[in-house]
């Protein structure tokens, strides 16, 4: 994957978003404050985190925002999936909930029973791409 | 030639034993048998195979999956270490130890029903020695055993009556206790050439540090009686190695992964720090590292879990001490958990981070 520089996200972000310019702003927002976070500290940024750093109202203006610093052009973010009981923290890929979300069945990844009422135990956040890691990150 | 009843035997037996179900697939997949993200879904794959298919292979691998987890899946550990020689004489003829005509023996390699478990006697607990094996660590001898588990389940509680979803309103998660009989397949390795033996005992079910004591000690006494009947005068209790020690050199040596430490600070705080995934090391963490400058390193270690990379899956140990241990230089824990482990390879390799 190719690296993602402050200059390359700036700039796409400028001729994608023209037309939705407080998505635009609220970017370059979540940009800067990317840019502000030690290298150490970006592989758990949750939903709460992300609200404060755009600095939108709520997650229906925030849900563009994500979407697009996700998204191909901009991979700021890639999308951490955790299924989470009691103490018990598992990763789930993103296909197995997609497939989930079809068949109304989603087995626990470790003992491969199906899991009631998943959803429920389903965390989202958001860690800096491999991509973007040369976006800031120096403890500034 | 291999049938479908075998096939269907060795898979009963992993789901009972709740087998690590991404271990089972990854294995699966190497081995070009079908695999799918659950039970629900990968039974009837297996179920659909034709009458007279060539199921050699895929019994093969079953087998190979299922001896494995029986004696070198999630266990707890202790060691007992002997004088110089002193256990080579103690163990002659111990294969008459194993029992070929109780209830366990009958339907091993597989457990019995917990219909029949219940019928078993709980006090002494029923403990007969079903099998013994020479390998390159020595005699081993698989130690079936009634054990009695409580777990944890949580209650899909959406299509309750009215009136109880409004008294349950206030929860998150209900969580629901279940006691059940479970059958162990607990291990004791005659390490000769090292003068120890190393008892694992399977952890098939949610067991609390408490269930494990209980567990040890219904193999220390029948290790006290039968090596006593060979000449030995000690305490085979008072044998048990102290992982405790173990904990700062796990955490101070570089290798591997620390994915959890417990430790009380000068600064006076109980601390539990674990990282989320287990293939980060704790020890490199911002949090963790600007935390112990501002004491100037000053806290004392009371448990830890540590992982090494086993080439695409992560094996470990946890040494589960207490916070009343912390500082106590007389601290003992003669008791380690070893996980993730899918070989005996594997778990001799962790077995060693212990001993040596």
């Amino acid at each position: 994957m190719n690296a993602l520089t402050i200059n390359d996200a700036t700039s796409r972000i400028k001729d994608d978003l023209s037309q939705t310019p407080n998505v635009a702003d609220a970017c370059y927002r979540v940009l800067d404050w990317v840019c502000t976070q030690p290298e150490g500290a970006r592989s758990h940024v949750s939903l709460q985190r992300l609200l404060k750093a755009s600095a939108v109202d709520d997650l229906s203006e925030l849900a563009p925002v994500i979407r697009y610093l996700t998204g191909a052009r901009v991979p700021l973010f890639n999308v951490v999936y955790e299924f989470v009981e009691g103490d018990d923290v598992e990763r789930v890929d993103s296909d197995a909930l997609y497939e989930a979300k079809h068949t109304g069945e989603f087995c626990h990844p470790l003992t491969g029973e199906v899991v009631p009422d998943y959803e429920s135990k389903i965390v989202v956040y958001f860690a800096v791409s491999d991509a973007a890691r040369s976006i800031g990150g120096a403890g500034r | 030639m291999a049938t479908k009843i075998e096939l269907s035997n060795y898979l009963d037996g992993l789901r009972q034993r709740q087998i690590n179900f991404r271990d089972l697939t990854a294995a699966f997949r190497e081995n070009d048998m079908p695999t799918a993200v659950g039970w629900s879904k990968l039974l009837p794959k297996f179920d659909s195979l034709p009458a007279d298919a060539d199921l050699d292979t895929y019994v093969e691998v079953l087998k190979s999956l299922y001896r494995n987890h029986v004696l070198y899946s999630e266990r707890a550990v202790v060691v007992f270490q002997f004088q110089t020689e002193e256990l080579a004489p103690l163990v002659h003829g111990i294969d008459s130890w194993v029992e070929t005509d109780s209830v366990f023996a009958e339907s091993f390699p597989f457990a019995v029903q917990e219909e029949t478990l219940k019928t078993l006697s709980s006090d002494p607990v029923y403990t007969r020695i079903v099998a013994s094996k020479s390998g390159e660590n020595g005699r081993t001898m698989i130690c079936c055993s009634k054990r009695y588990v409580r777990s944890r389940e949580f209650i899909d509680y959406s299509e309750f009556p009215e009136a109880v979803l409004k008294a349950l309103a206030a929860y998150d998660e209900i969580v629901g206790v279940r006691s059940r009989f479970v059958q162990a397949f607990d291990t004791l390795n005659f390490r000769v050439s090292e003068d120890r033996i190393v008892l694992t005992i399977d952890l098939c079910g949610n067991l609390s540090l408490q269930d494990v004591g209980r567990a040890i000690i219904v193999h220390v006494d029948m290790l006290q009686d039968r090596l006593a009947s060979n000449g030995f005068k000690g305490d085979v209790g008072e044998l048990r190695v102290n992982f405790f020690p173990k904990i700062a050199s796990l955490y101070a040596t570089a290798d591997g992964v620390v994915e959890h430490i417990g430790h009380v600070t000068t600064s006076g705080s109980n601390k539990s720090e674990r990282m989320r995934a287990k293939d980060k090391d704790l020890r490199k963490e911002p949090y963790h590292q600007e935390g112990l400058k501002a004491i100037n390193g000053g806290t004392d270690l009371f448990s830890i879990s540590k992982q090494w990379d086993a080439g695409g899956y992560y094996i470990g140990i946890e040494i589960p001490g207490t916070h009343k241990q912390a500082g106590d230089p007389s601290a003992k824990v003669q008791v380690a958990v070893i996980d993730g482990c899918r070989n005996g390879t594997d778990f001799r390799k962790v077995l060693n981070y212990l001993v040596q």
